[in-house]
């Protein structure tokens, strides 16, 4: 049964494609998803067809599931950018001006967003794209970079009514983008106005939050001197200051996990995955860390199985076990670890110390490989090591996904170049299929901008002094936050826009 | 949507073949001998362009008869509709075909886009849609695309043949069928129609199937001048198949009892009306069936109506041809397995024979005679050779020889060499007394003709006189007054004649008339011969005094030649043998090597 949407929703949906190409700007969590999908449904109600156009895999599933709820089955395609720009660039090469192999390739999406832009603005790629949509709406614009802006400048002047939607405070990038400047953004597509921000995140979970953050939001601004412990903190919100209590976030993201089950918790920690991974090895595999799409933990550890002679595979099993596992004191690495690093089993010491008895199957399940130093030992060492009852899993995608990789070689004949693509053919899998759904987890907010949790703890606020930043953090909760610190005062900072300002980093 | 050029691997009688189709034509009447692969080719463009599945093909499909080599037709169309260009549709896979047919894996701005739709069959016979581009230098793991059902029925050739039958009836896939779903809820309409018909009786047909049937009675009165009075649907009950069980009546009688001509005419009626505008028809033998006037009128609808995007026709009927402009003809060749599709170079200069022997286009070899002498006497000669004492083993007709009037020695030169261009055998009959046309000669025997040439600068009446001796010549000159309209007033203007060109004038021992009195006036056999022969042939800028210069007259001088021991030897003789050698050689198919196989580019 489909959703009845509200008359004011109906009314801004209508003015938005009536203004086209125009832009919606909305705070997080207010109902962006809902203006996109009633826009989208106005203009398949008038007999036209809508292109969506969005970042993430993730980002398809939320429009799509939006979509279905409001009734819309057919007119619409939802897809990511770097779809339907491989799906251009593959599809006319010689307009593209470059070739494109047959699998999509992560790595290249610039290449193909590059090509698709140029494939735009020809003649008959122009009647194709016109043929086939009345409207483009394009989510999470903030995420755009210039290319990409590029690329849908060209789609506007093809299909004429592009329709764009997001967030510049929301914008946080990678490592080598650019972003457009917004107002260069607003030029283009004019903001539309009137529509009214609804904290539908928030409701029935925490309304007062929902109003805080709208009511915080102009005032994030850069050179502002937050006094953390000094703010009237709604409901489900409060700040701890942590200062020489290494063991404040333990214990903050301890005392979480007396929430209920189904409650998500999110541990957001600073920009580098190390800083994750330290605070997962502290607690005991309750909470997972998540690998960012594209991999790079997972790609560097199989590069270093790449390079190992098969007599260092089991030293190699035995160094990734420890940087996936929490407790991996008990795996020594003077005794133990030395006899992998020399490509001698480990067994005898089970007999000498009773002390490594909790981890006896992952030993002994090393020392198979040990002795038959084959990927498909290795694969098969890995399904049983997490089983071992002394050290806890916390990576569990990255280690899932490097035991597929090897895996899916050892059935191409052990061939080990094959290591890189078996996992980017694993990465896409989760790309079409989502994430195994973990209710505790711990992240970055560049992996997590645009997912909801219902609780979040905020590792250190001081690491998020950057606008955006600092409000992606806030506004991923549903229910409530945990903002901890050492010290009390923040000083927000702008945030930076392409890869010159990010130098500091 | 329009198809621009069709490439046909290792189907039915051919081999290989590839039509580019000139642009700005939209009807094409495809002729060529019987076994020229005509009918193949409306096959293929029919079966590539099929929305049906679960048609399977027969080892039979495969030239040859060789399974080891798969059936391809590859069909480029392009002017494509916008729900077929779309994403969901053909706009992953659109390629480029510039205006010379020319195509290209994308479509750059400076051609136009296009579907190439392939039909694959190999060796299982389960036919295969797909899509095809020409390979692109680096890209190497191109793969085909399906081209679906629902998309091919957009782009349907209907074929009208024997089979039309079905197109008469209520059903599915029929074209009365989606004329209905185009209307209303098929299913529902048909299946309340046919319930009702089977409960009751024709008077339960509902109200939207008796206005479709007054539509197809209009429009099949518009192509065909076939009056029906009171077309309705009606329960066909001769039939307990799927085919359907509403027809078409015309009062009680079911439509499929009429003759071929009209079910086709309705057939082609109902295809227009399913398909405004956008489909292809493919009728093999248009002329099957029709008497001549409601063929011309048919042919006149096909050519003009905006409703079908591309006709195409085969015909063997000269009444069609003769309806037809040159511009519209596709000779069809086949050698060794290989089909040329050729239009007229030059149509313009072959017009008016078209109108006059439209015959001699359905021919495999033409005899072009230099004038009416030459065509009179070459066809009494054939009677001869086909039915006279001495038969040859197979008839010219059944080698597809047409002897044709010429026009001139240039004229007829300049046929010749349009004809060879597209595939014919030419057999040239000419005089030798005409520079302009002994330097074509040479041209047309090395573009593959026969030149049948008096030796020296001889026409046939001079080189039939030079061979006679005065009692001959006498019975030439009365051969000549046989056939005359006026025998007094052509034996007196017919002796003057002969006066002019030096006979002696009438005496009392002289008469110009009869030859053996001129020696007397000093004239010798020698110079007899040239007067007699230089009077029958007439002044080169008057021919039409020339007196054998008319079919019946020609035939005349014909028998004469037949008859005259005389003519036995020499080089009349060994001029009509060589003559006859040409005409009855075996088909010997267009030297392969000719270097001018494709037409010049048309903007060239």
């Amino acid at each position: 049964m489909a959703e009845e949407l509200s008359d004011e929703l109906k009314a801004d949906a209508a003015r938005f494609v009536d203004a086209l190409p125009a832009s919606v700007v909305m705070p997080a969590g207010s109902g962006k998803t809902h203006v996109l999908a009633a826009a989208a449904k106005h203009v398949v109600v008038g007999g036209g067809k809508v292109l969506v156009i969005t970042h993430t895999n993730a980002g398809v599933q939320a429009v799509a599931s939006r979509l279905k709820r409001f009734g819309v089955t057919t007119g619409v395609h939802v897809t990511t950018i770097t779809s339907l720009a491989f799906w251009l660039a593959r599809a006319y090469p010689v307009l593209g001006e470059r070739i494109v192999s047959r699998v999509m390739v992560p790595d290249d999406s610039q290449d193909y967003v590059q090509a698709a832009t140029r494939a735009l603005v020809r003649t008959h790629v122009k009647a194709v794209m016109r043929a086939s949509y009345t409207h483009v709406l394009v989510d999470e614009y903030q995420d755009c970079n210039t290319q990409h802006h590029a690329m849908v400048l060209n789609l506007k002047a093809a299909v004429g009514s592009v329709g764009v939607l997001g967030d510049p405070l929301q914008a946080i990038f990678g490592f080598s983008e650019q972003l457009p400047d917004w107002d260069a953004v607003l030029g283009e597509f004019p903001e539309c106005p009137d529509i009214t921000p609804e904290p539908w995140r928030w409701a029935g979970h925490n309304e007062d939050l929902g109003a805080w953050l709208l009511e915080i939001r102009p005032h994030l601004t850069a050179g502002r001197v937050l006094q953390l412990d000094n703010i009237k903190y709604p409901s489900g919100v409060r700040f701890t200051d942590i200062s020489g209590n290494y063991r404040g976030l333990a214990n903050a993201a301890r005392s979480a996990l007396s929430l209920p089950p189904d409650e998500t918790v999110l541990v957001i920690s600073a920009r580098h995955a190390a800083s994750g991974r330290s605070i997962a090895g502290q607690l005991d595999g309750r909470y997972t860390i998540m690998e960012e799409v594209a991999g790079s933990f997972i790609g560097s550890w199989l590069a270093k199985l790449v390079d190992a002679e098969p007599e260092y595979y089991a030293s190699w099993l035995f160094d990734f076990t420890k940087k996936c596992h929490a407790g991996n004191g008990i795996l020594d690495p003077a005794s133990l670890g030395k006899c992998y690093s020399r490509g001698e089993t480990g067994g005898h010491l089970l007999e000498s110390s009773a002390k490594r008895e909790p981890v006896r199957i992952a030993i002994d399940a090393m020392d198979r490989v040990v002795v038959n130093p084959t990927l498909g030992e290795l694969a098969a060492a890995m399904d049983v090591i997490p089983s071992s009852a002394g050290i806890r899993l916390h990576s569990h995608e990255a280690w899932y996904d490097a035991k597929t990789a090897i895996r899916g070689a050892a059935a191409e004949g052990s061939d080990k170049s094959l290591l890189h693509t078996e996992l980017a053919k694993a990465r896409d899998s989760l790309r079409h299929t989502g994430r195994r759904e973990r209710r505790r987890i711990i992240s970055r907010t560049l992996l997590v901008k645009g997912l909801e949790y219902d609780h979040v703890i905020i590792a250190d606020a001081g690491n998020h002094a950057e606008v955006n930043d600092l409000y992606v953090a806030l506004t991923r909760a549903r229910k409530s936050i945990n903002i901890l610190a050492s010290g009390r005062s923040l000083t927000l900072v702008e945030s930076p826009r392409g890869p010159k300002a990010h130098k500091k980093f | 949507m329009r198809i621009r050029r069709i490439d046909i691997e290792n189907f039915r009688g051919i081999k290989s073949a590839s039509w580019r189709l000139p642009l700005g034509r939209r009807f094409f009447a495809l002729i060529g001998p019987g076994d020229s692969t005509k009918t193949t080719v409306l096959t293929a463009l029919e079966r590539a362009l099929h929305d049906r599945a679960g048609q399977s093909a027969v080892d039979t499909d495969f030239y040859d008869v060789d399974v080891a080599h798969p059936v391809r037709i590859r069909v480029a169309v392009d002017e494509l509709p916008d729900e077929l260009i779309a994403m969901d549709a053909f706009g992953g896979f659109l390629a480029g075909i510039d205006d010379n047919g020319e195509w290209m894996h994308d479509p750059v701005d400076e051609v136009q886009r296009c579907v190439i739709v392939e039909f694959l069959v190999e060796a299982d016979l389960e036919p295969v849609w797909q899509s095809y581009r020409p390979p692109l230098e680096g890209l190497d793991d191109e793969e085909s695309r399906p081209v679906r059902a629902r998309h091919r029925s957009r782009m349907t050739a209907y074929r009208i043949d024997d089979r039309i039958d079905a197109h008469l009836r209520w059903s599915r896939s029929s074209s009365l069928g989606k004329l209905t779903s185009s209307r209303d809820d098929t299913r529902s309409t048909l299946t309340l129609a046919g319930r009702a018909a089977r409960d009751a009786a024709a008077s339960a047909i509902t109200d939207a199937l008796k206005t479709l049937a007054r539509e197809v009675q209009e429009q099949v009165q518009a192509i065909g001048t076939t009056e029906f009075a009171d077309l309705k649907p009606g329960l066909d009950i001769s039939l307990t198949n799927s085919q359907g069980n509403l027809a078409l009546f015309e009062g009680d009688v079911p439509l499929t009892n009429f003759g071929l001509g009209t079910r086709r005419l309705t057939g082609a009626a109902t295809q227009q009306l399913a398909n405004q505008g956008s489909a292809t028809l493919l009728i093999d033998e248009v002329e099957h069936g029709l008497e001549p006037h409601r063929l011309v009128h048919l042919l006149g609808h096909l050519r003009t109506s905006e409703a079908f995007s591309q006709v195409f026709v085969t015909t063997h009927s000269p009444t069609a041809l003769q309806h037809l402009e040159p511009e519209e003809l596709v000779m069809v060749r086949s050698t060794d397995g290989v089909t040329e599709l050729r239009p007229l170079d030059n149509p313009d200069e072959l017009r008016s024979l078209l109108k006059s022997r439209p015959e001699a286009f359905l021919a495999r070899r033409i005899v072009i005679n230099e004038g009416k002498t030459e065509y009179g006497v070459v066809l009494e000669h054939l009677d001869e050779w086909n039915l006279g004492t001495d038969p040859e083993p197979a008839p010219s007709a059944a080698l597809g020889v047409v002897p044709i009037e010429g026009n001139g020695g240039t004229g007829s030169a300049t046929w010749a060499q349009q004809f060879l261009k597209v595939g014919y055998d030419i057999v040239l009959f000419i005089d030798s007394d005409d520079e302009a046309a002994n330097n074509l000669a040479s041209t047309i025997e090395i573009a593959g003709g026969t030149v049948v040439r008096w030796s020296g600068a001889h026409s046939i009446e001079t080189a039939i006189c030079a061979q006679l001796d005065e009692a001959g010549l006498n019975a030439f000159i009365q051969a000549a007054l046989d056939v005359a309209d006026d025998r007094e007033a052509s034996a007196q203007s017919y002796a003057a004649k002969l006066v002019t060109k030096g006979a002696p004038t009438a005496s009392e021992d002289v008469d110009p008339l009869n030859v053996t009195t001129w020696a007397e006036a000093g004239v010798d056999l020698e110079r007899a011969r040239e007067i007699v022969g230089l009077a029958a042939k007439g002044k080169t800028i008057d021919k039409d005094k020339a007196w054998f210069k008319r079919v019946d007259k020609g035939r005349r001088l014909g028998r004469f030649i037949l008859d005259t021991p005389a003519l036995q030897i020499g080089e009349v003789k060994a001029t009509f043998d060589e003559l006859k050698a040409a005409i009855y050689a075996r088909p010997k198919s267009p030297p392969a090597a000719t270097p001018n196989h494709q037409p010049e580019q048309p903007n060239g």
